[in-house]
């Protein structure tokens, strides 16, 4: 293989796997708003929330990385419960839960600053070989190298967002909210409970940005303005997918982040997340065209 | 005992009062028939007992329990189940998994394999098991207030409300529905019925309500009840109701 091809599929891989990581993290945005009919720009503000949490358990604390989870998947549950509970006790709807969720987004910023400083923080010194040193594909990949973060965003996707699918179609829970989107009242007339439905599934959205964030704090180094970059893509995929499909919101986020990376090898870096958007500005023109539905589909998946 | 035992039901939508101290009981296995005039709260008093919105005034008792303060799914688990007017089936979901949703999530709390089986069954029963794995989109009128009754019935009520199922059918439908109707009855589930058919309703009710501008106006054996001369006045007006 020349040098070119290499840096070619190098650069593929790379945002093939970046892209599975925004997948993780679009699965509870696209979740929340496609069946909640909450849009919730904090959960990205939580995945990194998460990730300073796992900083401080694995830096100061010295815990194993993924043994952080048995303290952040079910903390973070039960904020994500508790979130949702006020939501439905103010009855917030789509419009409001934007309007909520970008006021927590930014003082989210600031709250993490005022606790781990606005320097940046990597956990990468104190990771023990196994995460740090990277790994060759096999073949007939073998000169492409991918770093163990990557594999473990590639599994935590694959995991999370294969029981989510899985969840929403063969469970109670999955039929439940899936009759309560259609039609609260008829589900609610036939025995769904409307809020023990909606703070379960919230619930687990949080936990899904905890994991997010384990990965996120052994990939990359931590600061507080990292949701503002992540926003961009996380949101583009959650339409791009269908809202409520976390399958779609995985595949679109992989795609944007091939592109992405495509093009920051061959032109200006700093124009990259220009892609993002113009791809769902694209989505958005066609999208009433080729279906005939018009925008209403931003209102949840149908 | 009585099943159902409203009192002083009162319900203002704003200013407008649609329900004014109604009073309603049922006793197990039997069928009530609620008529009155467009407007006359038969609909709204349908949406108090099953708890679509809370009541300003009076107390609903199903099965001695008070339920007034209750939400719809805590209500639907303690047995009662109703339909609508309009049938509202959920598009995403075929026939059979419409009904299933309310096995799952009704009185018993069916495992979901569970669940779609007694749904089948149920389906057959009502001569819509050709129709079990179809979307809902593609069911005509007659076959949507079948569905909206299978689903009702998924519940496994002891009570059931039906909000004029037979509406915009044709003679043998009615004929039909009004069979069925007795059946469930005759299996120990108690019914109200709504119904603007007032032959229909006066056939196979046990007992009739005549509601009127929200309040009760009379009640008793259905024969007696449609020719009070209170009752033909307000379908028909007092001139109509004056035997001269």
């Amino acid at each position: 293989m020349s040098p070119m091809q290499v840096a070619v599929l190098q650069t593929i891989v790379s945002g093939a796997l970046l892209g599975t990581l925004f997948g993780t993290i679009a699965l509870g945005v696209t979740v929340k708003w496609g069946l909640l009919g909450i849009a919730d720009f904090f959960h990205v503000s939580l995945t990194l929330f998460g990730a300073y949490v796992t900083y401080s358990l694995v830096s100061v604390a010295g815990l194993h990385p993924l043994a952080t989870l048995l303290v952040t998947v079910p903390s973070f549950f039960l904020l994500g419960m508790a979130l949702q509970w006020i939501f439905v006790r103010l009855e917030v709807k789509l419009f409001t839960s934007l309007l909520v969720t970008f006021g927590l987004f930014v003082v989210a910023e600031s709250v993490i600053t005022l606790l781990w400083s606005a320097d940046t923080l990597t956990l990468r010194p104190v990771l023990p070989e196994w995460l740090t040193a990277p790994v060759a594909l096999p073949w007939p990949l073998q000169q492409v190298r991918v770093l163990p973060p990557d594999l473990l965003a590639l599994v935590a996707a694959i995991v999370l967002i294969g029981t989510t699918t899985w969840a929403l179609r063969a469970t109670r829970l999955g039929r439940g909210l899936h009759a309560m989107h259609q039609d609260p009242g008829i589900a609610e007339v036939f025995g769904v409970r409307l809020t023990r439905t909606a703070v379960l599934v919230a619930g687990f959205a949080a936990g899904t940005a905890a994991v997010a964030g384990m990965v996120v704090a052994l990939k990359m180094p931590l600061s507080p303005h990292l949701p503002l970059h992540w926003l961009g893509v996380v949101v583009v995929s959650s339409l791009l997918g269908g809202l409520g499909r976390p399958l779609g919101a995985l595949i679109a986020a992989v795609f944007l982040m091939i592109v992405q990376n495509l093009w920051a090898l061959f032109y200006s870096p700093s124009w990259a997340p220009v892609i993002a958007f113009s791809f769902l500005l694209l989505y958005l023109v066609l999208q009433p065209l080729l279906t005939g539905r018009g925008l209403r589909s931003l209102g949840g998946a149908a | 005992m009585s099943l159902l035992r409203c009192e002083g039901v009162t319900k203002y939508f704003g200013g407008l009062r649609a329900l004014d101290g109604v009073d309603l009981v049922v006793d197990p296995g039997e069928i009530v028939g609620l008529v009155g005039p467009n407007g006359s709260g038969k609909t709204t008093l349908m949406n108090a007992i099953s708890g679509t919105f809370g009541i300003n005034a009076g107390r609903v008792e199903f099965d001695g329990t008070d339920v007034t303060g209750m939400r719809p799914h805590q209500r639907a688990h303690l047995g009662i189940a109703r339909t609508f007017q309009i049938p509202k089936p959920l598009p995403s979901l075929s026939v059979i998994d419409n009904v299933a949703l309310a096995y799952t999530f009704g009185r018993d709390q069916v495992p979901m394999g569970r669940a779609r089986q007694l749904a089948g069954d149920l389906l057959a029963e009502l001569e819509l098991a050709g129709k079990a794995l179809a979307p809902v989109a593609h069911l005509n009128l007659h076959e949507r207030k079948l569905l909206g009754i299978a689903r009702a019935l998924g519940l496994e009520p002891r009570l059931l409300l039906l909000d004029e199922v037979l509406a915009g059918l044709n003679p043998t439908e009615v004929d039909l529905g009004l069979a069925m109707i007795t059946a469930v009855r005759d299996r120990g589930v108690a019914v109200i019925y709504i119904e603007h058919n007032v032959k229909a309703v006066t056939s196979i009710s046990d007992r009739l309500y005549v509601l009127n501008r929200g309040t009760n106006l009379v009640d008793g054996n259905p024969r007696d009840v449609v020719a009070d001369e209170r009752v033909v006045a307000a379908y028909l007006g007092d001139a109509h109701a004056d035997p001269a």
